[in-house]
């Protein structure tokens, strides 16, 4: 029993980073209409460019408290997103804003995105080698929660601080212009246009939130596991997989899907081998489809 | 007629290069007046409305709002510049609530939402009753009056309506015919695209008879609904 | 001269052996319009399925019944086309993208299964030690190779042959008359579930082919060599040289496994050896670049498709 509850602890901690990088894909997929499998590489992306942040400090800063890093590492987090959503945004200028324009068919979308996602990764590669790194080597003692789980002081921070943007982005969506009209574009471009919506400029407010909350992903992924430039693809299938459990473009639903393949793919190993954990958010998502093809959150269609 | 307030003068517009669906129309519509364009089915008339709206490439032509260049202007300088459009199909959001399609209806504004959202509440009083509601939970009718409101936030000088009364019972259709008298009568011009054309006509000044892609007719409404051949080819059915 | 020579035979063999698995996926994608984002996996069913069949026993492993050479080639195709029908009866009803989703997450399950089911793909070590045919009548590689060679050859032109009639038979008019606009096929009574069903069977069994003879060439078969780079690969050969096109996809194959190999070439020639990696990095870079320019300034790639349905254009 103590087996579970340490794997389910586990499984909520990978959710929360696999739901911060499902809503982006979510996003992506209600309001620019496409399955975008570059995403991966932006949650990579961010990762790296805060390693390059930390390392131009030359620390993580001071431990704060029990963490195993500082102030340093919190700093980065905001070029990296900044960056990353630059990066999305440059990508969307020069390759998928011309397919738009050019009425490009959706599956057009999804190939350059694969084409973009193996240049990014591969430039990745190229640049800071295939070796893992990480941004900090200092240890920290497990937390124990009811006795029984073991938890790193750095996993509660990002469960914390992933609960915390989740709230403000729903809010974000909820109440403000903004967000309004990105829902409104989400339903229905052209209706959104004539009410005076500039649909280019929701694109790429979509972007630049995707992008910054997957640079959030990644830096979390780098802090809990470690950097290395096939980290993000390796999460892609849990990424769509989350997004599309939850339902097209419901950001609750996305958040939801995250943590259920999170711990779906934790819990697996008590069943069956690690070496197939990945292969745990395929299925449980084909199982869903099959049941259910709007996802468990999204309109029934 | 007086000063035309919205004018479109040998529009060519389509959506793939090369296919011209309007092809040559013209029309023009003063501030207070309600003119409606009947046609055949694939004539354009949906198309050519659109354009106005800046929904649909326009490959050549003028139209002017109020002496002004507008054609080929994205949709939400057209909508800044006063022109309203409420589609056929599709025309409020679903997934939103009555008072959030209002919001977007008034995305364009910096301030002043409250003050004309509580004024249209009071034109519309059954969306007042519903404004938490969803689009998807509104009945045909009540879904075209939140389309009319949706567009009114803007206080538009020109409004147009692609079909109005589509798929609506003949008394909501009434409804809503009398609606754009009214509005009509506040100085706003109305420019409607209807299949129902006897009704549509019963409330217009004047209309335009599209064929092909270009007008073919025009005149004042009561002397359209006069004419034998628009009677054979656009009313006969309903005769 | 042999090496210059002997490296075009072995280049050869390699690219026709990918057009075979090109061409399936242009049955799929270029005359369907099905989505399959996991060829490397149809492929790795077929290279594994061949090494089990025609394979070397071993204790530890299942398999290894030392079939001829042709039994193997069948039952690839037959477990590809198994394991597609499979696929394809869960998914095929998916949106397109959810389809590209799935396909992709079948290929990773597969590659996954290739690591990890030791008792049936011999894990991280893979199989080794599988029989070339006929090798006993040849006196070297390189005369083997060019016989090797028009073995794959006559079974490209044979395929391409095949598929030529059949996409202009009346069941390739349906299957384009689908891709086209599903929802007209399916109102002049087409089961368009069941054609889909069909390409994408029929076209995963030549990808198994393709695995399987690659397997053939090489002798051993491992995991490392389905990635899903391989699925890209293919895809950007069939995209580069004209989707809905078999002369399309088969000149796309070679032109862009030529960039591929000269790439890699003069990588391992010109660099140093601790640059490998990133060189391999920039092999992959240029790729993904051309497919995404072909997408974007040539969407028809080398040889468009040739007109088949007339046009209507309506007002």
């Amino acid at each position: 029993m103590n087996a579970f509850w340490q794997h389910f602890a586990d499984g909520i901690l990978t959710g929360a980073i696999i739901a911060l990088g499902a809503i982006g894909v979510s996003l992506a997929m209600s309001i620019l209409r496409f399955a975008n499998f570059a995403h991966a590489e932006l949650l990579t992306f961010g990762a790296y460019i805060a390693l390059i942040v930390v390392t131009m400090f030359g620390t993580v800063g001071e431990p704060i408290g029990q963490l195993s890093f500082g102030w340093t590492l919190v700093v980065a987090i905001v070029p990296a997103g900044i960056a990353t959503a630059l990066l999305a945004l440059a990508i969307d200028r020069v390759v998928y804003g011309g397919l738009r324009r050019r009425n490009a068919a959706r599956m057009t979308l999804i190939f350059a995105s694969f084409g973009v996602g193996l240049v990014v990764r591969n430039a990745i590669h190229m640049t800071f080698g295939g070796d893992p790194e990480y941004y900090t080597r200092e240890l920290t003692i497990a937390v124990r929660l009811f006795e029984t789980i073991r938890v790193m002081p750095d996993q509660i921070v990002v469960l914390a601080v992933a609960v915390v943007v989740v709230v403000a982005l729903h809010l974000f969506l909820r109440y403000s212009a903004i967000g309004l009209a990105m829902r409104a574009t989400a339903e229905n471009p052209d209706l959104s246009r004539i009410n005076g919506v500039d649909v280019d400029r929701i694109v790429g407010w979509t972007w630049s939130i995707a992008a910054a909350l997957a640079a959030m992903a990644g830096v979390f992924m780098g802090l809990t596991v470690q950097l290395r430039p096939e980290m993000g693809f390796n999460l892609l299938l849990s990424l769509f997989a989350a997004a599309i459990l939850g339902g097209n473009g419901s950001l609750i639903g996305a958040v939801f899907g995250g943590l259920l393949v999170g711990l779906a793919e934790n819990l697996s190993v008590m069943v069956i081998s690690a070496g197939y954990r990945q292969a745990v958010p395929f299925v449980l998502l084909v199982v869903v489809l099959y049941v259910r093809p709007s996802g468990l959150f999204g309109a029934r269609s | 007629m007086t000063e035309p307030l919205l004018e479109a003068r040998d529009v060519f517009a389509g959506y793939v290069a090369d296919l011209a669906i309007v092809r040559g129309a013209s029309i023009a519509i003063a501030s207070g007046e309600v003119v409606t364009i009947i046609g055949p089915n694939g004539a354009g008339k949906s198309t050519f409305v659109k354009t106005m709206a800046g929904l649909v490439r326009l490959f050549s032509g003028a139209i002017t709002l109020a002496g002004r260049a507008i054609g080929g202007l994205p949709p939400q300088d057209l909508v800044r510049a006063g022109l309203g459009f409420v589609p056929q199909t599709a025309n409020v959001f679903t997934t939103l609530t009555v008072h959030e399609n209002l919001r977007v209806g008034g995305h364009l504004l910096r301030h002043g939402f409250a003050a004309r959202a509580a004024a249209i509440y009071s034109l519309f009083p059954d969306l007042a009753d519903r404004r938490r509601h969803l689009g998807s939970q509104l009945s045909g009718g009540q879904r075209q009056m939140l389309a009319f409101a949706r567009a009114l936030i803007m206080e538009p000088r020109v409004l147009m309506l692609d079909e109005p009364s589509a798929g609506l019972s003949p008394k909501m259709a009434n409804m809503v015919f009398e609606k754009a008298r009214s509005l009509a009568r506040t100085g706003i011009a109305v420019l409607m695209v209807e299949q129902n054309a006897k009704a549509a006509l019963a409330v217009s000044d004047r209309a335009y008879v599209l064929v092909e892609g270009r007008e073919q007719l025009s005149g004042p409404a009561d002397r359209l609904l006069d004419d034998p051949a628009v009677r054979r080819l656009y009313l006969g059915g309903h005769a | 001269m042999t090496g210059q020579l002997g490296y075009q035979v072995f280049f050869a063999i390699n690219a026709l052996i990918l057009a075979i698995a090109v061409l399936g996926l242009n049955l799929q994608w270029g005359h369907t319009g099905v989505f399959n984002a996991g060829v490397a996996g149809f492929l790795a069913i077929g290279g594994y399925s061949l090494a089990i069949l025609s394979g070397p026993p071993d204790a530890a492993r299942f398999g290894g019944f030392e079939l001829p050479f042709v039994v193997g080639l069948l039952g690839a195709m037959a477990v590809s086309a198994l394991a597609a029908l499979m696929v394809g009866l869960a998914t095929i009803r998916l949106r397109e993208d959810y389809l590209a989703i799935a396909t992709f997450g079948i290929a990773t399950t597969i590659q996954l299964i290739a690591l990890n089911a030791d008792a049936l793909t011999g894990g991280n070590l893979g199989i080794h030690g599988i029989k070339r045919p006929l090798a006993d009548l040849f006196d070297g590689p390189f005369t083997y190779n060019f016989f090797y060679l028009a073995v794959v050859t006559v079974l490209l032109v044979a395929i391409y042959v095949a598929l030529e009639t059949i996409v202009r038979s009346p069941w390739g008019r349906v299957l384009r008359a689908i891709r086209e606009d599903e929802v007209a096929a399916v109102s002049l009574g087409k089961n368009a579930t069941r054609f889909r069903l069909e390409a994408l069977v029929l076209g995963s069994a030549l990808m198994g082919l393709s695995g399987a003879l690659y397997v053939g060439f090489i002798g051993y078969v491992s995991a490392a060599d389905f990635q899903p780079i391989v699925t890209f690969q293919i895809w950007t050969m069939l995209i580069v040289g004209g989707s809905g096109n078999n002369r399309g996809a088969i000149l796309g194959t070679l032109v862009v496994w030529a960039l591929w190999t000269t790439t890699g070439r003069l990588i391992v020639e010109l660099l140093p050896s601790r640059l490998h990696a990133q060189g391999a990095a920039v092999q992959t870079i240029l790729i993904g670049l051309v497919l995404v320019t072909v997408l974007m300034l040539r969407p028809r790639g080398l040889i468009g498709e040739q007109p088949t349905v007339s046009r209507h254009t309506t007002a």
